[in-house]
């Protein structure tokens, strides 16, 4: 979580082993964003991959549990479709809600179950880390 | 029985679709139907191992099932590449993993000038602080099978778990790689046991 906000002063504390559990906040979602050309090279650098990073987008989405995403194109957006597990603000660790706050959720018609999945979608590529790829 | 669609294509001339399910994480099914959702094929493979993950990539119109299996009598992680249509496994790789236990794992393939792309990602706890790292796989490939490329992350990408992995071509031209997880166990006590650090990130980022 400390790697995804981007105005944080956090960037030398991703590769930090001290911090490695700050990272690692129980049903958090992330998603990255890249090229495969840079995943790559991340891979042979050695490094962890953070909010900090020139050219792969790092965000924290939402909370729940078991994410499996789809991609597609829908004009000349390309979407993410996300199914999730719902979990419940109650079922949140203290941990998760200091540091992450609750989850969305329709008050209009409430999950009671924390096995119910959630479908959220969102556009990936508008985001200005990307404008360096030519179009 | 736990059904979980993971795919689905269509193919040009045919016009037909093909999606395929597992069943407990041992059987791939396939069931192959037409625009008004009339099956006309069904079939399924079993495999003695575990199967861990799987993958379709289609390639002139040809379906190819990528999927890792886990051979748990010699403790091995096995690449397995099967012609679709032929029920014909053209590739079993070993990939020589690290002995240490997965928790999760998932796979996207791409087909990019004639070279098969393959990705694959998957969690374990990492020491000291019983964080949940995850790792990757790259395995490029020709496009007669022969492995050019083997990539294996000595150390974790990120953290989290229940990795979930697209690769997807832009149209803008671009190979775009999706990775979405979660994180993993954090008690209260690790919160405790942490508080210098995270008084350090504050303290540094004021």
């Amino acid at each position: 979580m400390m790697m995804n906000n981007n105005e944080f002063g956090k960037c030398n504390f991703a590769n930090d082993e001290d911090h490695y559990a700050l990272l690692n906040i129980q049903h958090l979602m992330n998603s990255i964003w890249g090229t495969y050309e840079d995943f790559k090279a991340r891979l042979l650098q050695k490094k962890v991959i953070n909010g900090c990073d020139q050219s792969i987008m790092h965000a924290k989405f939402n909370n729940g549990r078991k994410p499996k995403a789809t991609v597609f194109s829908y004009g000349n957006k390309t979407q993410a479709l996300i199914a999730n597990e719902y979990v419940s603000y109650d079922d949140l660790p203290l941990v998760t809600r200091l540091l992450c706050g609750g989850n969305q959720m329709n008050l209009e018609n409430p999950l009671n179950s924390t096995e119910n999945v959630v479908i959220q979608s969102f556009s990936l590529t508008n985001s200005k880390i990307f404008s360096h790829l030519k179009y | 029985m736990q059904i979980m669609p993971f795919y689905s294509t269509k193919f040009e001339k045919k016009e037909k679709f093909l999606i395929f399910f597992t069943e407990e994480l041992s059987f791939i099914y396939f069931i192959y139907y037409d625009d008004e959702f009339t099956i006309s094929y069904i079939d399924a493979i079993n495999n003695e191992d575990d199967l861990l993950a799987s993958t379709l990539l289609v390639k002139q119109q040809l379906p190819f099932i990528f999927s890792i299996y886990s051979d748990s009598n010699n403790n091995t992680v096995k690449l397995t590449i099967l012609d679709f249509f032929n029920n014909d496994t053209i590739l079993v790789k070993s990939l020589d993993l690290p002995n240490e236990p997965m928790l999760n794992i998932d796979m996207a393939s791409y087909l990019e000038n004639d070279e098969f792309k393959i990705i694959i990602v998957y969690s374990k706890n990492v020491m000291p602080q019983n964080a949940s790292g995850l790792f990757a796989i790259i395995i490029e490939m020709s496009e007669s099978f022969e492995i050019n490329t083997t990539i294996i992350s000595e150390y974790p990408f990120d953290f989290g778990d229940y990795p979930s992995v697209k690769l997807v071509q832009l149209a803008l031209g671009n190979l775009m790689i999706l990775e979405v997880c979660f994180s993993f166990n954090h008690t209260y006590y690790d919160l405790i046991k942490n508080f210098r650090s995270i008084l350090m990130v504050y303290v540094n980022a004021g």
